[in-house]
């Protein structure tokens, strides 16, 4: 709880997010699902114009992707489900009702674990069409319904959040998981992705608690807008109680549009009547029964998630969990780290041959090896799409190749030297300094690429060490 | 908290524009009173099904067998913009028009 | 005999035998339909020039050799199915100026079949109605009686092949729309099982109750053209993909192997006294072919008009909520009191609080109806019922009382709660006024409902008594 001028209060925040999928066609209509940059109205049929007589047919690939995301949510897939019509009047919405789900959504009860620890329990992850767009001019509204009928996943949480950082946390790891999937760009500023919170404050005042009305925000296109319209909406709820002591009844939800440029909500237009959807079983679609063995099916083809991905770097390659959240968010950055090591491997392998005569190492120089490769790709600004592993593995051991030696390693170069070198070892005892760079020349002579400075360093340290 | 039971259900005028409202339908206060009292006397017909009530009975609305009917992710051409357009006289920039919704 | 008057089989034959071309036929069609169609009403829109032309280009067709199964045949439809560039009203004013921006499915399955579209057929507003009175067009007037309602919703549907206008025409049936106009009208109606027939482009009335059907003079007509409109469709989802099979194939094998249930519910007081008789004297015919008659019972019919108004109105108020007059038609002001009356019905009975009372009750219902049949059909292979429980009635007379009209239905409607085919047969006259009976089979059982529907036809000929207009 945090203590505000003698009110106690946290933030209950729940989130609805959609997500548009990138089906090649709509979700019911073989119209293309890609709207962006078209000319008006020209991704259009009947079905999506909601013309008379025309008829939704459902497309195989979007359930079975709104299968996988609820799956990738640990959801339970609801084995008999339905969509149903929620029905309501508004411009962009050409049927007078937008197919959805309700009672049986196709997946239900999921969860996703936040850095902290923290469970966000998910409702339900269920299928839906998006509308057509507005565009607001000066005494009129202008609308284009090639958006519409383009598929929709809804992922509705519990009012599990208490802080905006939760929030912004909770988004970015569903956006990860989505790209991870590969059935969305999930990007905020084209709309591909949004997210809707809902917010109210638990103030406790002395014994007694209070909950203040819901409010549904919109009209956020960034995480950092997300988490700058919460933040906002906790304040000026906290106000509003002080000033109107007003309390959560059911009914009085509201919504909110978010402003960016003056950094405020403020109220929107209610759809008339907006809380009575009238849902019923859409009558146009047959219901859908999913076997065990479909579910399974579906399950397999989820590819490695970010989180899956940056624990098993952490366990395989002994990786620090900064290392393994920059190399695991993209399949393409850990395939490319995977890769490199492999080839590190096998080039460190013949360098240390050449250097000890043995290609044995300990499992803790290995672990070595693969931070620092993680290292390189993190600190580098190399592009994975042009280099291949093989010549970014080459390119940085030419150019760090003594940090391919360990200090043994090296010691035992120098060592050698000085050994079959004593009368020089012995001038630059007796403080011949020229002594030092004809030594280290032999060593270079051996390993050209060996790093003067190290050799130089090591050179001293084993003569003082000699002569102790 | 839902009614499973059909009460003897006499409409009233507030109820009838409610609904009136949900269904975005203007009616005039005449037509208000007729389907007022046309509606009570058809609910009261339907009261008949009170009688149903404890009877076994799923809630699934399923036509026939048929189940999980789906097409192949592919798409085909639409509508010709001209044709998608030809129907009203409300637009502009080949978009339709409607007075400002203001969001 | 005019060819107008020719049943489709005849016409076929005539046109094989080039004993006159498409375009006389359906020239014949079009001068009719300029002699009688002001008494009637049946048309909303004649479309003389465009038939001409597909007149024309079925003749050329037959003259290279097609074998198309409807070639040169005229028919109409009522005009609630799409058709590209064809003005499509639904009978309302809301849509009075709407040209149709594609072709319905079943329109494309008799165009590449050659039949030749006639027009458009006047119907109760949005299929609303069991007299044809409920058109903004004006009332559509029975051709055996100008005073009386020839039964609705299809109602042009009915009188355009009654008084031969057309050869054969479609319909739909969402409570009895095709049979009640059939059975007023002296042709044969057949309401399909749901999902034989495709809805797409037919304006939708109750989604899980519309039948796509037609009517004709004969039962093999009804035939020839299910063997064209049937069939899974990509763009209707309830479209099983349930074989076609040749309708006609077996048509004439009789019904010495057939046994007929007769509802005891359906013959009760509320049935006139006079279409009983009729339908004993049917059943009498039945026995003396070799088929059996028993009594059954379908326990749950009294309920069968209650659910149907709660399911029927909610589906309507959803499906006309896109009709907002921004993408096409007028505004919903334009609503006539009857869809009024249905939207307010159905959104009161989705709406918050009466939802579980109301909708999921009647889905029960529904589901109660659907066991009745199946218990039945394990005893019997048809049913035989009355379509309306009176003779065609005078117009005007149950305008006022909405719900007295919903009464009409009260034997049709079940059918189409339970998905089962119908087929409304003529089965004779009362005072000159013409009455009809139905044969109910299980699911997709069409091929034998004709087989029925012909035996009884075979015997009687009642469709040969032609209305004088």
């Amino acid at each position: 709880m945090e203590k505000t001028k003698e009110l106690l209060y946290r933030p209950i925040i729940g989130m609805e997010l959609h997500v548009e999928l990138k089906t090649e066609s709509k979700m019911f209509c073989s119209c293309k699902g890609d709207y962006f940059g078209r000319e008006p109205n020209t991704e259009v049929c009947p079905v999506c114009l909601g013309l008379p007589g025309a008829l939704p047919y459902p497309n195989s690939k979007a359930i079975e992707w709104c299968i996988m995301l609820g799956l990738a949510l640990d959801c339970d897939i609801n084995k008999e489900s339905y969509f149903e019509r929620k029905n309501y009047f508004y411009p962009d919405l050409p049927k007078g009702y937008q197919i959805s789900q309700y009672k049986k959504p196709f997946c239900q009860g999921g969860k996703l674990i936040l850095s902290t620890d923290k469970k966000i329990r998910i409702n339900r992850v269920h299928q839906e069409e998006d509308t057509g767009k507005l565009t607001h001019a000066k005494d009129v509204t202008l609308i284009d319904f090639n958006r519409s009928g383009v598929p929709l996943v809804e992922i509705v949480t519990e009012p599990d959040f208490t802080s905006t950082e939760e929030i912004k946390e909770y988004a970015e790891k569903i956006q990860r998981i989505v790209r991870a999937i590969g059935v969305s760009d999930a990007d905020m500023e084209k709309g591909t992705m949004r997210l809707e919170p809902t917010v109210n404050l638990e103030i406790r005042e002395g014994e007694k608690l209070f909950f203040t009305p819901l409010v549904e925000l919109k009209n956020i296109n960034s995480f950092r807008f997300a988490k700058k319209a919460v933040e906002y909406e906790i304040k000026r709820q906290l106000e509003e109680f002080r000033k109107n002591r007003t309390v959560k009844t059911t009914g009085n939800k509201t919504t909110r549009g978010y402003d960016e440029d003056s950094d405020t909500t403020f109220p929107q237009r209610e759809k008339e009547e907006a809380n009575d959807y009238r849902y019923f079983p859409e009558p146009d679609i047959p219901i859908f029964y999913f076997s065990n063995e479909k579910i399974a099916g579906l399950k397999e083809k989820i590819p490695e998630l970010p989180e899956e991905r940056q624990k098993r770097l952490v366990e395989k390659y002994g990786l620090t969990t900064a290392q393994a959240t920059f190399l695991g968010s993209s399949k393409e950055k850990a395939s490319f780290f995977e890769k490199a090591v492999e080839e590190a491997r096998k080039q460190l392998d013949a360098l240390k041959a050449l250097v000890t005569g043995s290609t044995k190492s300990n499992g803790e120089s290995q672990m070595e090896i693969y931070r620092l490769v993680a290292n390189w790709l993190i600190n580098s600004k190399v592009d994975i799409n042009i280099i291949s592993p093989e010549q970014f593995v080459k390119e940085n051991l030419e150019r760090r190749k003594i940090q391919a030696f360990s200090k043994e390693e090296l010691g035992a170069l120098v060592k050698r030297v000085i050994d079959e070198n004593q009368k020089a070892a012995g001038d630059y005892t007796n403080g011949k300094i020229e002594a030092l760079g004809f030594l280290i020349g032999r060593v270079k002579g051996i390993e050209k690429n060996a790093d003067a400075e190290a050799i130089k360093r090591t050179i001293i340290e084993l003569l003082a060490e000699k002569n102790n | 908290m839902e009614k499973k039971q059909i009460a003897k259900k006499s409409l009233t005028k507030e109820e009838v524009e409610h609904i009136a409202r949900l269904a975005k339908l203007t009616l005039t206060s005449k037509e208000v009173e007729r389907f007022r009292e046309q509606l009570s006397e058809i609910l009261g017909y339907i009261e008949i099904l009170n009688e149903l009530e404890n009877r076994k009975g799923n809630n699934k609305d399923q036509k026939h067998d048929l189940v999980n009917v789906t097409r192949e992710d592919r798409a085909e051409t639409s509508l010709d913009q001209k044709d998608v357009l030809s129907q009203t006289k409300e637009k502009s920039e080949n978009m339709f028009k409607v007075k400002a919704i203001f969001e | 005999m005019n060819l107008n008057e020719l049943t489709i089989k005849d016409a076929l034959l005539g046109l094989k035998n080039k004993d006159f071309s498409s375009l006389d036929l359906t020239k014949s069609c079009l001068e009719r339909i300029k002699k009688v169609d002001n008494k009637l009403n049946a048309f909303i829109t004649v479309s003389e020039k465009e038939a001409t032309e597909m007149a024309k280009e079925a003749d050329d067709r037959r003259k290279n050799g097609s074998k198309a199964p409807l070639l040169g045949i005229p028919f109409a439809v009522k005009d609630l199915y799409l058709t590209k560039g064809v003005k499509t009203t639904a009978g309302s004013h809301v849509l009075e100026n709407y040209i149709g921006q594609y072709d319905a499915t079943a329109i494309t399955r008799l165009n590449e079949a050659g039949a030749v579209l006639l027009g458009k057929l006047n119907c109760d507003a949005w299929a609303h109605g069991s007299s044809g009175e409920n058109s903004d067009f004006g009332p559509i007037l029975n051709p055996y009686d100008l005073e009386r309602t020839p039964g609705g919703s299809s109602s042009g549907s009915a009188v355009s092949v009654a008084a031969s206008e057309s050869l054969m025409a479609m319909g739909t049936d969402t409570g009895g729309s095709i049979r009640l106009p059939a059975s007023f009208c002296n042709v044969v109606g057949l309401k399909p099982t749901y999902g034989r027939v495709s809805r797409y482009g037919v304006v939708a009335m109750a989604s899980s109750l519309d039948s796509i059907g037609h009517l004709t003079k004969t039962v093999s007509d009804s035939a020839i053209v299910l063997n064209v409109t049937a069939g899974h469709d990509i763009k209707d989802a309830n479209t099983p993909d349930v074989e076609v099979p040749d309708y006609t194939k077996e048509i004439n094998t009789g019904v010495k192997d057939i046994k007929i249930g007769v509802p005891k519910e359906y013959f009760t007081s509320g049935l006139d006294g006079n279409i009983k008789r009729e339908i004993e004297k049917a059943l009498n015919v039945y026995e003396k072919l070799g088929a059996k008659i028993a009594e059954i019972s379908l326990p749950h019919s009294k309920y069968a008009l209650a659910i149907y108004y709660i399911l029927q109105t909610s589906e309507v108020s959803s499906n006309l909520a896109r009709y907002d007059g921004i993408r096409y038609g007028k505004e919903r002001s334009e609503f006539g009191d009857e869809a009024k009356r249905r939207i307010m019905l159905g959104t009161f009975a989705l709406s918050a609080g009466y939802y579980e009372a109301y909708y999921i009750k009647a889905l029960k219902g529904k589901e109660l109806l659907k066991s009745d049949f199946d218990e039945v059909f394990k005893k019997v292979d048809v049913i035989l019922a009355p379509v309306s429980p009176t003779l065609p009635f005078r117009l005007g007379e149950k305008t006022n009382d909405p719900l007295e009209m919903y009464l009409s239905d009260i034997f049709t409607v079940t059918a189409n709660l339970v998905g089962i085919p119908g087929l409304s047969v003529p089965g004779g006259f009362i005072n000159d006024l013409p009455l009809g009976f139905q044969i109910l089979g299980p699911h997709f059982s069409e091929s034998k409902l004709f087989r029925v529907g012909k035996a009884y036809e075979k015997e009687t000929n009642w469709y040969q008594r032609k209305p004088i207009i």
